[in-house]
């Protein structure tokens, strides 16, 4: 049978089995049993290969940055997170979906993971935006649209794995998405300060000096982990100190180690 | 059952980033690189793998995509669907089981040694094959359980 025939055939076989809710690692083995079933592939072959891949350490970075990001969330670094971005923007009108674009933002630049963000933000904030006045709908499109950063921002899941499927520099693919993270961040932020114009929002009260400074202060103290976090990976990183998986690992241990 | 998963991923996630922290250390610190580390983190990073897949197939939270079940409007239908899913699972893991045992006897057969340590990476080339029995078995459970569930049970079919 023609590759292109057979790989058609792959790949019907692999959504054929995601619709019937086959969990994912089957959904991938049948459709590589169609490819040697009726392709011709090699099993042999294909298992030294495939088991040689596995034991790339590159791939390694996946598990330690996620369970980073979760033991961050977990910890409810979200919350200090939130309220430090908030002492910026909080008397803004539509300051709050700042606050929800640069915190998935700054989650995705531990995590790598766009779910962490939303896990780690959407249940603290969609009920608070809601009770600002914002509309639930846009509150939580909001936060799910804002999710996509983690997956943009380094250090990203989806760009290890495509590094590792691609045998592309891992760096190179960290760096060629951190732009257009930024930009994006940017343009949520932006988008998001002229729409908030059209919704009854209720601002915070303006508060003394002293006060401001002192909460200010409290909020810094307790969001320095998680600001520093990102700083530790990419500085580490690009400045030539640890590969990404020494950086995952960093990590992992400071998660452990310094948030409560 | 789950407090030896609970505590054997643990650690071995944790040992994980330790190795490679205490490279980091040694490497950049203190300048003595450490020969044969990325050898050793072969063994708990691969039977982290292993042993956290066969983790989520027995807590049934392997990734799904689940898209008929969104049309399918009955209690019923959906635990059809949910047969067939599973009957497919098992079908795909024997097969790939079948395969991880080949790969078994291969690597016990040519007991290939670690180039600087020279420790068998057999050791690490057994996760597959163990791995892979025990989500087979898992898959098999869950389809006995949905299979007497669709046949043994009285039919609540009131729709979803």
């Amino acid at each position: 049978m023609e590759i292109v025939t057979i790989s058609l055939i792959a790949l019907a076989v692999l959504v054929i089995l995601l619709s019937f809710g086959v969990p994912l690692p089957y959904c991938f083995g049948g459709a590589l049993m169609t490819m040697c079933l009726f392709g011709g592939a090699t099993m042999q072959g294909t298992m030294v290969w495939g088991f040689t891949q596995l034991a790339n350490p590159v791939l390694l970075c996946i598990p330690l940055f996620v369970f980073a990001g979760t033991v961050m969330s977990e910890s409810g670094i979200a919350a200090s997170l939130l309220k430090f971005v908030n002492i910026f923007v909080g008397r803004v009108r539509g300051g709050l979906g700042v606050v929800a674009s640069v915190s998935c933002a700054i989650i995705g630049a531990i995590s790598g993971s766009g779910l962490t963000g939303v896990a780690a933000t959407g249940p603290l904030l969609i009920p608070e935006m809601a009770e600002k006045g914002y509309p639930r709908g846009y509150a939580t499109a909001l936060v799910a649209n804002s999710s996509i950063l983690g997956l943009l921002i380094p250090p990203s899941v989806t760009m290890i794995i495509y590094g590792w499927v691609t045998d592309t520099s891992i760096l190179a693919c960290f760096l060629a998405t951190l732009g257009p993270g930024l930009l994006i961040t940017f343009l949520f932020s932006i988008v998001n300060l002229v729409l908030a114009r059209r919704f009854p929002l209720v601002l915070d009260p303006p508060k003394k000096l002293p006060e401001a400074v002192k909460e200010g202060v409290a909020c810094t103290s307790r969001a320095i982990p998680a600001l520093v976090m990102p700083l530790i990976i990419l500085g580490g990183i690009y400045g030539g100190v640890f590969t990404p998986t020494e950086a995952s690992a960093i990590v992992t241990l400071a998660a452990l180690v310094f948030i409560e | 059952m789950e407090r030896f998963f609970k505590y054997t991923l643990t650690v071995l996630i944790s040992t994980v980033a330790a190795m490679e922290f205490y490279q980091v250390v040694m490497r950049y610190i203190l300048e003595l690189p450490v020969m044969g580390l990325e050898e050793l983190l072969v063994y708990p990073t691969l039977w982290l793998y292993f042993l956290g897949s066969v983790n989520a197939s027995r807590e049934d939270t392997q990734i799904k995509a689940n898209v008929l079940d969104v049309f399918l409007k009955t209690d019923r239908a959906k635990l059809i669907v949910r047969v067939i899913a599973d009957l497919l699972s098992v079908i795909v893991a024997s097969w790939l089981t079948y395969w991880a045992f080949d790969y078994f006897r291969y690597a016990l057969r040519v007991w290939k040694e670690s180039p600087t340590l020279y420790i068998p990476t057999f050791y690490a080339e057994c996760a597959l094959f163990i791995g892979l029995v025990f989500m087979t078995c898992y898959a098999a459970w869950y389809l006995v359980q949905n299979t007497r569930r669709l046949f043994v049970e009285p039919s609540s079919d009131k729709g979803a």
